[in-house]
Formats: structure tokens, sequence, C-alpha cells
């Protein structure tokens, strides 16, 4: 249970507000790379954070993200045109390169120097595995880039989908193991999955024992269920500031992929997932190869990237007949996929939930200490201008999700550790461990 | 730059506000005749200054306006039954006049006297020029009709007037017209530009006058001055030179604080002249919707089809080949760039060079006169309805100096007679 003054103080994100300063501090994933595909094509709107930017990508190949309303006058420079290096706005002619410097003004006489005085907020950006990420804020030199294997190994790539719901709601349920073995597996039983498996030690004793420490970027935590021949599965999951999260299917030490929250705004976030190799055909983007979730067409207004087909407002296409049989990865739900079950569960508690209503668990231990940490850096930002954990310390991010066998008796804590670390290679295990789940 | 508290006093138009209360002293376009075809027509509603009214022509043929909601106990007198010089709602059968008087009660005793204490609110109409007029101020501040340009010229009546509604506050798109500078760039065709006009650093010069102001906008025109000058006739008609017959223009009128009317009147023709205008073209310069579908209204709506919602259609293509903007038409291409500042923008944000001197200007003369009128200052304008008089000019002239340029003209122009 959260107070109210506590849960507006994570959930809300705009400029000025504690929870956006502490965002601000970090890069952040902005948009896909194909989002802005070629030089000079199409600015496009990209709402995050609560702001209204543009994006193009200039005649260098370099991707500027700039404030919406012309420093001018305040018409969109989403109308601009994209050409020579600038983009400009076609209400008087004023032009901006991708830092914001005005490096055109042709309304004014040419002896006027009020073009040096003029700037446009710009934002920062790098590009990397797919991604183009922006650093919002305050300072001059903005921090590294975290460390994220999905997103820097040879052939990462990226994908994305947007969700009806406020940020912290949909990192929470990502880093809720618990709930995989209902919402998502709830229809499967453990004769269906292979003897010895991950898959099955899940699926035979849903419930488990959790423990959660913290970590140098934010936490880490584990769900202990019975094996076999003197041995228990822990199934190890991470958290790092401010919204990165990996999911723990697979076995630990072989995963390589990374999901960052990031809001649009208050009630909209879209998920950024990043990883080495693990697409399906079906996204919206213009090279919609790697979107394994289908899209709506893309829309160039501020909530119109990577709408998913499946929506609060057709109820996620739920088949009450395919929930009623209880049958197979959809069974439990009578929904398609583990995103979109996700999505409906999150989105359907409403933009924002009050978190006076809930009544948490122990398996909710990760949520608690998630909020708790993020609740004690908030106030650190705000009070003292403490940066929060992972902004200075890329290699925080150097962190794996993923289950493993260890022998009853073993800390999986100490046990794990090699495991947990990212950029090693380990060889000699075995992905079919895990089992098909 | 306006400081927030500016800001608010120049875009809030409301019952009570001071701008409101400004605009609340003129006699203001409100709907267009062919709105009101005869004589009990269909009643319609419309919201003007954030009121929402509704509109009939009673069997007499005059206008009434009256709050949308029944006094008795609010249902909208939109569905009343406009019959018997006098509109009816349907809920109790109440009647009201065109002024607002309660003319039956159907529903209390007949010996009941209620019908007397009950008032509809209601303003007075006028039509002219054109227009149906309305008047929202306080009755015993209630002006003479105003004798803009056209509405002094013979077969006035019959000038051609359009009206569209516009999604963002009525401020920015005035500050549109009030912004020559912009004509050089937004409204630009690719192989046009050695145009005068397409010189984009004009020099701008203001003045005040009895009829609000005019600015001058000087581009070099070979040895000469080519010279653009603009009227601005209180409370909020703009007109732009270069049209085909003087005294054209536009009013931009609150409709609530994010939406706002434009009003378009082109005086009528001469004998055997042409209509400027085709069939649902919006201005002289825009696109005409008999080419194309896009540049049409919404059915049963004065929002064109080329909106917000659809970025206008730009055409990113023919942005890179054909004009400027990859839009169609001048007041789709206006459009685009005063909603896309946002409902209300912030001009806190802004940073205004010296193009802008006349939307200053503008914005200085609104707010002191909102603040005049708390005072108890009334607008000057409306002491002489000859006030209004003023046309545009654009001439290719030697003279430099737009003080000299502009007397010349408006001298030589008050003293023609009014032909009405």
């Amino acid at each position: 249970m959260l107070t109210q003054e506590e849960n507006e103080l994570i959930c809300r994100v705009g400029p000025g507000t504690p929870m956006g300063n502490v965002f601000r501090e970090y890069w952040l994933p902005a948009m896909l790379a194909e989002e802005a595909p070629a030089p000079d094509c199409d600015p496009v709107r990209i709402l995050m954070l609560g702001e209204q930017l543009i994006a193009f990508r200039d005649t260098n190949g370099k991707v500027g993200l700039i404030q919406n309303n012309c420093p001018h006058r305040g018409a969109s420079l989403f109308f601009g045109r994209n050409e020579e290096a600038g983009l400009r706005c076609v209400y008087h002619g004023w032009k901006f390169d991708v830092d914001g410097r005005c490096i055109d003004m042709p309304n004014e006489p040419a002896e006027s120097d009020f073009k040096s005085k003029v700037k446009a907020t710009a934002y920062p950006t790098q590009e990397r595995g797919g991604i183009v990420w922006a650093y919002l804020g305050p300072r001059s030199t903005p921090p590294p880039l975290p460390d994220l294997e999905g997103n820097m190994l040879p052939g990462a790539q990226a994908w994305a989908y947007q969700q009806p719901a406020n940020w912290f709601q949909i990192l929470e349920g990502h880093i809720d193991t618990a709930h995989v073995s209902f919402l998502h597996y709830g229809g499967i039983q453990p004769e269906v999955v292979p003897e010895g498996t991950f898959s099955e030690y899940q699926l035979r004793q849903r419930s488990a024992h959790f423990e959660v420490i913290d970590t140098e970027g934010g936490a880490s935590y584990a769900a202990r269920r019975p094996a076999y021949d003197g041995t228990a599965y822990w199934r190890v999951a991470q958290w790092i500031f401010p919204s990165f999260s990996m999911a723990p299917p697979g076995v630990l030490g072989l995963g390589k992929r990374n999901a960052c929250e990031v809001p649009l705004d208050d009630h909209h976030t879209i998920t950024y997932q990043m990883s080495v190799s693990r697409g399906r055909p079906g996204g919206n983007g213009p090279n919609a190869s790697m979107n394994p979730i289908a899209m709506q067409p893309r829309t160039t207004g501020w909530h119109g990237r990577y709408q998913p087909i499946v929506q609060p407002s057709n109820d996620f296409l739920i088949d009450r007949q395919v929930q009623r049989e209880n049958r197979g990865s959809a069974g439990f739900t009578g929904i398609k996929g583990i995103a979109m079950q996700d999505a409906a569960i999150t989105s359907s508690m409403g933009p924002i939930y009050d978190r006076r209503q809930e009544r948490l668990g122990t398996s909710d231990a990760m949520v608690i200490r998630v909020r708790r940490r993020l609740i004690a850096a908030i106030r650190a930002h705000m009070q003292q201008g403490t940066p929060p954990p992972g902004v200075d310390t890329p290699e925080a991010y150097r962190v794996r999700s993923g289950g493993a066998l260890l022998p009853d008796d073993a800390d999986w804590v100490e046990a794990t550790r090699e495991l947990r670390q990212a950029f090693v290679e380990h060889k000699d295990l075995d992905p079919a461990l895990n089992g098909p789940l | 730059m306006l400081s927030r508290e500016e800001n608010e006093l120049l875009t809030r138009t409301g019952p009570g506000t001071p701008m409101g209360n400004l605009y609340r002293r003129f006699w203001l376009p409100a709907l267009l005749p062919e709105e009101l075809p005869h004589a009990d027509s269909d009643p319609i509603r419309f919201r003007i200054l954030g009121e929402d009214l509704v509109a009939f022509r009673d069997t007499n043929g005059k206008v009434g306006f009256l709050a949308n909601n029944c006094p008795h106990r609010g249902a909208s007198l939109f569905f009343g039954r406009n019959e018997e010089a006098g509109l009816r709602c349907v809920y109790h059968g109440w009647k009201f006049d065109s002024e607002g008087n309660c003319i039956d009660m159907p529903n209390e005793p007949a010996e009941s006297d209620f019908k007397h204490k009950v008032r509809a609110v209601a303003y007075p109409s006028a039509e002219f020029g054109g227009f149906v007029w309305i008047y929202m101020g306080p009755p015993d501040k209630q002006p003479a009709h105003p004798n803009y340009h056209w509405c002094t010229q013979l077969g006035a009546e019959r000038s051609q007037v359009r009206k569209w509604m516009q999604e963002s506050n009525y401020s920015q798109g005035v500050e549109g017209d009030l912004d020559s500078a912009h004509v050089s760039f937004l409204h630009r065709k690719f192989g046009q530009d050695e145009r005068p006009i397409n010189y984009g650093a004009p020099r701008l010069t203001t003045m005040e006058t009895d009829f609000g102001f005019a600015y001058g906008a000087r581009r070099p025109s070979g040895q000469d001055y080519f010279w653009r000058v603009t009227t601005f006739v209180l409370p909020m008609f703009v007109s732009i030179p270069g049209g085909q017959y003087r005294g054209s223009g536009h009013f931009t009128l609150p409709m609530d604080d994010e939406h706002s009317w434009w009003f378009v009147v082109e005086p009528p023709p001469p004998p055997g002249g042409e209509w400027v205008l085709k069939p649902g073209q919006l201005t002289p310069g825009d696109a005409d919707p008999a080419l194309d579908p896009t540049n049409a209204f919404i059915p049963g709506t004065w929002r064109r089809v080329r909106n917000k919602d659809n970025d206008y259609m730009i055409d990113r293509q023919r942005q890179k080949t054909f004009n400027y903007s990859g839009l169609t038409g001048n007041r789709v291409e206006d459009s685009a760039m005063t909603e896309s500042m946002g409902p209300i923008y912030d001009r806190t944000q802004e940073h205004l060079g010296t193009t802008d001197v006349a939307i200053i200007f503008w914005r200085r003369m609104m707010m002191r006169m909102a603040r005049n009128l708390e005072k108890g200052i009334e607008p000057a304008i409306l002491s002489d309805p000859d006030f209004f008089r003023a046309v545009p000019l654009q001439t290719t002239a030697p003279e430099a100096d737009f003080g000299a340029l502009w007397s010349t003209h408006h001298d030589a122009y008050r003293r023609e007679p009014a032909l009405t």
C-alpha cells in the first residue's frame, strides 16, 4: 500500500515533478531508429515524460529531438521542412539544427543578430542497437549510456509497444514473477511439459518463496521452488533504475534481453524491448520485422506510435470459450500472447492505480522493495540533489535474469553471482534446461 | 512575450472577464443569414464568447438570440418549436419572443402571473452588411450599427460572407492576420520567389488610429517600396491589402477560449463586376472545394475535412517540390500554424522579432482597452459609427515614410461619402 502522496511521487513524471526530474537524469529510449529511417525523412511527433517533442533525422543522419512549439510564436515544428541539415518552421522560415541552434531567420533583417540569441530546447541523442536514446536532463555533459547487453551485443535489435497505463503499473508487472504461473501459465498443466525442466517446477508449485536483495543499480529477487534430487529451482530477475527490467524466462547466464518503460505522459507508456534476435513479424514500424505484436496502423498523433491492435477498447479480444476450456497458454485468460495478457491486467487497474486500495502479500516483496528504493531516491534527489543510482555507473546495468538449479541449502546470492553478470559467455549451460515456457 | 497574467487577460473572453466585457461592448458578427433562411425556420445552436445560445428567425422574420437553457428547468431551447412569433420549449410549453419575454406558460394555472416574472436571457440582433449581428453587452451601452467600409457600399447586404471554426484561441487567429511576414514563407509556392511579397524581412511600422490601428509592411521594389498596409478595426476586423475589391477582411471571434469563429467578408462587386468567391470557397487565397472535396467542411459542421486530427492532410512530397508547407490552401496553412500552437498558446515561451511589431501593438492596445473599461473608460470608437470606416492599401511608391503614406491614403478615403 502506498499513501496518496507516495503514489503521486512515483507516478507523475511531467516537467518539474520529482520523479520526472529523476527520469531526466538518465538516458532513455525516445524512439526506435526505424521511426526516422533516412536522412531528411518526415519529422515525427514524440511524446516523452509529458513533453511534446519533434524528432527528425537531418541530412547528415543525426537525429534531433526538439521542442514542438517553434520558439518564435509557437507553431508546431511538426509541419516543418526537414532540409539541408536542419528543421525549418514553415510559418516564418526559422531553421534549427539538431542541437537547437537557430541557423537561419529569414524574416529578420540580414544585419540582425537575433538568431544567435534564440535557441530551441533540443535534447542530445545517441543511437545504439536500433534505439534512439535521449537525455532530457540538466547536465551539460550527459552521463554515459547504460551497459545493456541486449542493446549492445552484435545483432542487438529492439521493438516497442504502447499501453494506456502509468509507467509504474507496467514496471510492477515486469518485476512480479509470481503472476506468471497464473496469468500466463494457468491453463498449462505440469504433465504437458518435459520432466526435469524449469517449466515443470514452476507448474508443479505455482506459489514460491521470495527473497529480495539490493544491487548497485536497483534490486534483484529470486523465487524458490522445489526441484528433484536435493535441488531447488531459483527464478532470478532484475530491476535497474529507473525503469529497466529483465524478465526471467530462460537459463540464468544465457538471457540477453532488457526492457525499459518510458512514460509518454502520466497515462501512457511505451515499453522498449532490447534483445539479440528474438523478434517475429507483425510490427507497424517502417521496418516491422522485429515486432512480435500486431500493431494498428501508425498515426502521426502524439499517441499514434506502436499501438497494438489488441486494446482495452476491444477487451483485448478476450475469447470466453478459450477461457472456459482453460487449456494452453491463452487458457487462463482467454487472451492471446504474454505481452497482451500483461497489458490487459495493467491497464485494467485504470490509468493511475490508487495504491491505497491494494493488499500486498509475500509474493509482492520485490514490488515493495522497488517502491521503497524509488521513493528514497526521489526524496534524496529532491532534497539533496543526490544523483539517483546507476546514472554514473553504466556497469550497474551489466546484469542478467533467468533460472538456475541450486543445491537445496545453497545461498542463491552467492551461488548465482557470476551467472548474474552480463557480457559473460557460459558455453557449458544448456538452454533446454528451461523447458518450453 | 507576455506574462502569464497578461496572456490570461488577452485570451479569456467568457462572461465577466475583462476582455470578454470589452468585446461585449461591440456589435459582433454572429451568423450567416443563410443559417436562418426564412421565418419560422429551424432554430440553431451556437456558442460565442463562451455562451451557448439558440438563434431563431421568428414568424415576422426577426432574429432572436436566447440563452440555450430554458429559464424553467434548463432544457435546451434548441429542441423548441419556432412558431407564431416565438420559440416554445418542448418540455413544458413555455414560449419566449425574440426579446426574451415569456409570452406563454401553459403549464401554470390561467390565473397565474408567473410568466410576467420570468425572462429568458436574450440579446439584440441586427442584420446588415451580409451578416446577422449580435450585441451581448449592457443594454444601456448598446451602440449604433458600425459603418465598416463594406457596410457603407451599395448592395452591402449582398456581400459575400463565409465562416468556419478554428480550433484555437481567437488571439492566435488575429495575430496570424497581423503578421505580414509569414506570407513570404508559409504561403509560398516554389517558382515565385522573385515577387516583392517574397522578400521575407519587411520593415513594419504601426500607427494608432480612431478605428484601431494600421500597420505598414515595407519591402524593397526596385527604386521604390512595395507597401502593404493592413487595417485593424475594433474590435477584431482585420483588412489585409491586395483584395479584388477594397475592404475585404476577417473577423476572428471567440467561440470559447479554445475555439474561434472566423468570419470572412468580400464586399459586393460593382455593377458588372465579378463575385470574388466561388461557392464554398472560404477566401480568395483558399482552395476551391469544387475541385478538391478535402477543402470542404465535414457535413453538418463548420469544421473542415483538413483539420488537426489528420495533420491537415500534409503531403510531404508536395512540401519538397511544390510549395513551402506541403498543405493546400492559405486558410489550411494558417490553421495548421495557429492551431498547432495549442488551444491557448503559452506566450511566456515565445521570442518576438522585428516583424512581430504589429502583434505586440495589438496586444498592448487590447489589454489597455480592457483595463480601461474596468476603470469605466468606454472604447472611444463607439462614440461615432463612422470611426469604423477604414480600408487597407497595397501600392508601390517612392514614399519611404509610413506616416505620410498613411495619412494621404486615409484622409482621401474618409472624404469619400458613405453610399448607404
